[in-house]
């Protein structure tokens, strides 16, 4: 068993415990300065803080706003797709997605994103990172690595903070960690809720064999280290010492010992898998889970569109929607922001390309969002009525960036430092959060 | 009505006259000058059925629309935005509010349209009143893939999305028994022409033989090509169209890449060739029509293939055998919607996304 800095014996209900704590000196107003003995305010808030998660399930391509969110029935913009109502009165959603609209009171949506670059590098680049890619500066960071510096959480359990799933980086690049360095690179998992590929079996002999060749690599690297940055030196360090605890974790991997129950409610599909993972790491002490919807740019629907859109659409639903169900019931909605987006939408008009489909659109499209203290039900911005346009309160990447920062409790217009050199973690500073959502 | 019922049974007397009189040994197809499309309607159309009027020189497509547009064959070519050559543009029909015509057949006196939609209704319209439907009930709990009159027009099958057939009398449009045939959507049906079995072909690979008399499953025939219709592109899973010959005796299926043709009587495929999507059979004579951007015109010999017996889940795509003589290719581009005329005169096809070629028929 192992003990977390309070003393906890149970992680999840020490977890627990301390959320409703918190929530109970919040709900009261009860000064925390009575309460010095036990907790110091600035203590309570870094463990307020330490206890933030995000889900972030990336819909590659770019989603049809028109065939999930947004959907504009009758009009000359539409597809075949009918429409159904929400839990969000006059609020409708695309047709294949019955769970998500019963839970629309729980997660918010955004109509009105409105952004730069009808590119998939380019906007992938930017809606991950907060910065639009540019020749002239270094690789932004993507944004869970910098929450994963920001909000490391020491209750880690030996986990990273920062696990993607089914990211085979060969269709679009995701950012890495950019000038943060490996200690907030993702630690990869292939997809299809299984364990990163070639982890070595947990036995008494391998975890000898590996902690032997941890401490030769240690001093063999001592004379090496000497004289370069220490930042990246222990960067490495860290990075190494992760992999050496994650053979003891492996456990926390194994969706298999999840109640059959909740594997069938998840579903066969990859995603579901994956969602099913990460929702157990969140639980095992990972933050930050970025997962990746079907392999390449499953939702870059050019062509054949209207059909295959059924497909994917239900299936996204039927998982997601069991997601937001598990967090629920076990108490993790309240601290887990998710996070379901593309990195644009798809044109109004439908181009004439076998069998039909819509290209790439970022001038108004959706996303949805919710959990972290975001208020369920929200409906944010319009688009005019057969969605060529933001009508409504257009909302951008830095906006959106804002909105998350915020969430998680991390100040938005804080910066980072690289070789003494300041760096905003949303572009130029830009943005306000949403204030509608809190 | 009186009037109605002469001009049906004319139909059918003369179907039959030539069904049995007249058996072509080989046909020439001419490719006719003038071309039939579809403007854009603010966003480009495309056809993905299409059916001949059987009295009318009228030519019929499902487009992707909320509408049918219907061709008057007799028209004049004429200048139209977007298009390099004058064509023939369409009036329409059969509007529904709310999602997309997802399949249609015209009865076989040509005196009613049928379509079902993505919005679950079916509705049976008047051939030339565009008003408003004469009946509209709810069809099925998913799109309605595929409406299919039997050959005497009495009754009327309907496949949906929600894996379920549903068979209807055509004229008060009485929902009549209800089965289900699939693990996947279904993309398609066919009657036999004596009106005893209904086929469907789905996505799940499987093509469901339902004998109406026994009202059960009596037969599965497998396609393949089944894909779990992941990532950006996912070819078309599993059987796309069906056609029956008019003999009864053979079944045409075709899906992404992948024609199959299949002995009714063993239930053996007995040929299968790398033709996708579109499949008819000529209503004379034994001549099976399928393909895409190269649609063969075969000439089937019976006695040939009724020796064969091919593995149906073989290799992915691979070619195990023509269905008989390539006589005819009709060169197209792309575009779905392959249909004969009930007399066999003319043979309409996609030859582009949004543009319908015809070519004239000569029996030899």
């Amino acid at each position: 068993m192992v003990r977390s800095p309070l003393g906890s014996c149970n992680l999840q209900e020490h977890t627990f415990s301390r959320r409703l704590f918190l929530q109970g000196l919040a709900g009261s107003g009860l000064a925390l300065s009575g309460f010095d003995t036990l907790f110091s305010a600035a203590h309570a808030q870094e463990v307020a803080r330490r206890q933030k998660h995000v889900i972030l399930v990336y819909m590659s391509g770019g989603p049809s706003q028109f065939e999930t969110w947004d959907p504009k029935p009758g009009q000359r913009t539409s597809g075949p797709h009918m429409t159904i109502p929400t839990a969000i009165t006059s609020v409708r959603f695309d047709e294949f997605m019955p769970n998500l609209a019963r839970l629309a009171n729980r997660m918010a949506v955004i109509r009105s994103m409105s952004t730069p670059s009808n590119d998939h590098v380019v906007a992938g680049l930017h809606t991950q990172s907060a910065y639009l890619p540019s020749p002239a500066i270094a690789s932004p960071p993507h944004w869970l690595s910098i929450c994963s510096r920001l909000l490391s959480s020491e209750n880690s359990n030996g986990l990273p903070p920062y696990v993607t799933m089914g990211d085979d980086g060969r269709t679009f690049p995701t950012p890495g960690p950019g000038f943060l360095g490996a200690e907030c690179q993702a630690l990869a998992c292939p997809g299809n809720g299984l364990p990163p590929s070639d982890l070595p079996r947990a036995g008494e002999a391998e975890i000898a064999a590996q902690d032997r060749r941890e401490n030769l690599r240690s001093q063999l690297g001592r004379s090496f280290n000497q004289g370069r940055p220490p930042e990246l030196v222990e960067s490495h360090d860290v990075a190494f010492a992760r992999m050496s605890t994650l053979m003891r974790r492996q456990v926390s991997f194994d969706i298999t010992r999840e109640p059959e129950r909740l594997r069938e409610r998840y579903g066969a599909s990859a995603l579901g898998k994956d969602l099913l993972l990460a929702r157990r790491l969140i639980e095992h002490g990972v933050s930050f889970v970025r997962v990746q919807h079907q392999r390449g740019g499953a939702w870059d629907k050019h062509r054949n569109a209207f059909r295959t859109q059924r497909h994917i659409t239900a299936e996204f639903d039927h998982c997601v929607s069991a997601l937001v169900d598990d967090l629920i019931d076990k108490g993790l909605w309240d601290h887990t922001l998710l996070v379901c987006m593309g990195e644009f939408g798809r044109t109004p008009m439908i181009n004439g390309q076998g069998g039909g489909g819509r290209d790439h659109w970022s001038r108004s499209w959706s996303l949805s969002l919710g959990g972290s203290g975001i208020r369920g039900g929200v409906v944010v911005g319009a688009t005019n009525a057969d969605g060529t346009e933001v009508r409504d309160r257009p909302v951008s990447v830095a906006d959106l960036f804002c909105t998350f920062y915020r969430a998680l409790g991390i100040n938005h217009r804080r910066q980072l430092h690289f070789r003494d050199r300041p760096i905003p973690i949303v572009e130029n500073r830009q943005g306000e959060p949403i204030n509608e959502l809190f | 009505m009186r009037c109605i019922a002469f001009a049906f049974a004319g139909v059918l007397f003369s179907f039959c006259a030539l069904n049995a009189q007249d058996d072509p040994k080989s046909l020439v197809l001419a490719k006719e000058d003038a071309t039939y499309s579809v403007p854009n309607n603010y966003s480009p159309v495309r056809t993905v059925r299409l059916r001949f009027h059987p009295t009318e020189p009228k030519l019929i497509a499902q487009v992707s629309d909320k509408r049918l547009a219907i061709w008057d064959l007799n028209a004049k070519p004429q200048a139209a935005k977007g298009k390099k050559e004058p064509t023939v543009l369409p009036d329409y029909h059969a509007e529904q509010k709310e999602g997309w015509i997802t399949g249609f057949d015209i009865h076989p006196s040509g005196q009613w349209l049928i379509t079902g939609g993505s919005d679950r209704k079916l509705r049976k319209w008047a051939w030339g009143d565009k008003t408003k439907p004469l009946v509209e009930v709810d069809g099925h709990q998913g799109w309605i893939e595929a409406v299919a009159y039997s050959l005497d027009g009495k009754s009327l099958a309907t496949a949906g999305s929600d894996l379920k057939v549903r068979l209807w009398d055509s004229d008060g449009m009485k929902s009549l028994d209800t089965y289900s045939a699939h693990a996947k959507p279904i993309r398609d049906l066919t009657w036999s022409p004596d009106g005893k079995f209904i086929y469907t072909g789905g996505e799940d690979g499987k093509i469901v033989v339902y004998e109406l008399a026994a009202k059960k499953i009596v037969r599965t025939l497998e396609f393949g090509n089944v894909n779990e219709q992941q990532g950006q592109d996912p070819a078309q899973s599993g059987v796309f169209r069906l056609a029956i010959s008019p003999d009864g005796k053979w079944l045409a299926a075709a899906g992404q890449n992948k024609f199959g043709l299949y002995n009714l009587q063993t239930g053996n495929l007995v040929a299968a060739e790398n033709l996708g999507f579109d499949t008819v059979f000529y209503p004379q004579g034994r001549f099976v029509i399928a393909g895409f951007n190269d649609t063969k015109v075969m000439r089937l010999d019976p006695a040939k293939l009724e020796k064969l017996s091919l593995d149906p889940l073989g290799k992915k795509g691979k070619t195990t055998g023509p269905a008989g003589d390539t006589i005819a290719t009709l060169k197209r581009n792309s575009g779905y919607g392959l249909a004969v005329h009930p007399n066999g005169s003319r043979v309409a096809a996609a030859v582009g996304e949004s543009t319908v070629g015809l070519w004239t028929v000569t029996k030899k």
